[in-house]
């Protein structure tokens, strides 16, 4: 229970960074895509059902807030979600590099089958943006390797904060 | 069956599998249902944005509250306010004005004709936009006014610069979507104000987002030309400005390759009008205009 709160909480705040904050600060849609760091992050740390259910409603709450066809994000992120979630079970993937393989591997994926979802919907497609892709995939790859660095090292770094202040004060007050 | 400390992994690995392919089948299923019907899934996809469209419009306020604190409370307490509220009112002024221009031309061009139908201005309603679309491959964006408001499917929305778009799906009660005329999905009927050569505005990836099309390879076609709305589209009224043209190439067939630069910072939309009381031309009276 706690970890679907905690999955849904990150992916509205994932949801509203993308859509309002980087839009009313920078202007323009941010180059990144927060919701699949989310979904890749939680089929990590969570497991391929985790990131399966995860990538459904983040990608069926993408689609609803987008202009496009219902189900299609919803759909690749599905994908993403477990595949990551069955790499993280199959491999190691604490270190940076394996983890940043991952959320770069996870965007291709998603990306790839987003675009050709659209190509066999509509007559023209969105086009062949790999650049766009690229970028977005290394973003991606820089944003979970941090994200993920501080979920699980962030708890640990703030009992040892806290302790050497509690230990700092005690040989104040003597 | 092989087990280890956490269950049987094979009855894991099949739960999660069978799972997976009814995802994949519903999702698959949603998607066909839209495709072979544009009513297909609007009220799943209605009731999810106006949820989340009002957590939107929350985190906007929270944003923009967090944003112009400084300036609304430190450097320039109360001057902020007053700056909106005659932004606003220049909005406003820029439309009518765009509206005026409009009409001149026309009577220009009609003068002749006796029987020309008076128009008003069309009556319209500000609506501040709250986010952008969460991919990027969309050009669209959510404002702060739906339903309750009177807002409706196909409602044009513009800036004091010109067109910004439509009101695409079907609005929730506080919030709904624009497709902004530069998506690559949007058009809109257009002529060239200098030579009254029509045509169809669409969108476009690329370095110019919009593209004219049908224009003619005979019609007299200039860069720098400005671009504006026919209105036989019946969504946008006729005479708002789209864009200048930026490049102009002779095409392989029957049609000219017209690039135009937007008039409208579709980075930077703050504050957009909603033509509530659309008056856009109809075919049989815009017909009549005699195109040079």
């Amino acid at each position: 229970m706690t970890r679907l709160l905690l999955a849904g909480v990150a992916i509205l705040g994932a949801l509203m960074l993308q859509t309002v904050v980087g839009y009313q600060l920078f202007g323009r849609v941010i180059a990144m895509d927060l919701v699949l760091v989310v979904v890749v992050g939680t089929a990590m740390f969570f497991g391929p059902t985790a990131g399966m259910v995860s990538g459904t409603v983040a990608g069926l709450c993408q689609d609803a807030l987008s202009g496009g066809v219902l189900g299609v994000a919803g759909l690749a992120k599905t994908l993403a979600g477990f595949v990551a979630g069955v790499v993280a079970t199959q491999f190691i993937v604490s270190g940076v590099i394996p983890r940043g393989v991952v959320f770069f591997a996870m965007t291709w994926l998603h990306g790839v089958c987003f675009l050709g979802l659209y190509a066999m919907i509509e007559r023209h497609g969105i086009g062949r943006p790999w650049r766009q892709l690229l970028v977005q995939s290394l973003l991606n790859a820089a944003v979970g390797i941090v994200a993920t660095h501080m979920i699980e090292r962030g708890p640990e770094w703030w009992r040892r904060r806290q302790y050497t202040r509690r230990t700092e004060g005690r040989r104040l007050a003597r | 069956m092989l087990t280890n400390d956490r269950g049987p992994v094979l009855e894991f690995q099949k739960r999660t599998g069978y799972l997976l392919v009814a995802a994949l089948l519903g999702h698959l299923l949603l998607i066909s249902a839209q495709v072979s019907s544009p009513q297909g899934a609007s009220v799943l996809e209605t009731s999810i944005f106006g949820t989340l469209s009002r957590v939107q419009a929350l985190t906007a306020s929270v944003t923009q509250g967090l944003s112009g604190a400084w300036g609304n409370y430190v450097a320039l307490k109360g001057h902020r306010a007053r700056a909106e509220a005659l932004q606003l009112q220049l909005d406003l002024l820029g439309v009518q004005l765009q509206h005026a221009n409009a009409q001149a031309r026309r009577a220009e061009q009609l003068e002749q004709l006796l029987q020309l139908r008076q128009t008003e201005l069309p009556a319209t309603m500000a609506a501040r936009v709250i986010a952008a679309d969460p991919a990027a491959a969309f050009r669209t964006v959510t404002i702060d006014k739906g339903a309750a408001d009177g807002v409706r499917r196909d409602m044009a929305v513009l800036s004091p610069l010109g067109v910004v778009g439509r009101v695409i799906d079907e609005p929730a009660s506080h919030a709904a979507k624009v497709q902004l005329i530069v998506d690559r999905t949007a058009g809109a009927g257009a002529f060239i104000d200098r030579t009254g050569a029509g045509g169809v505005v669409v969108g476009f990836e690329g370095a110019t987002p919009l593209r004219m099309e049908y224009v003619s390879n005979l019609a007299d076609v200039s860069v720098g030309d400005l671009v504006m709305t026919s209105g036989l589209d019946g969504i946008y009224p006729r005479g708002y400005v789209i864009g200048r043209i930026e490049q102009v190439e002779r095409g392989s067939g029957l049609y000219r390759l017209i690039a135009i630069r937007p008039r409208v910072d579709f980075s930077s939309l703050d504050t957009v009008l909603l033509v509530t009381g659309a008056q856009p031309a109809r075919a049989s009276s815009a017909a009549a205009v005699p195109v040079p």
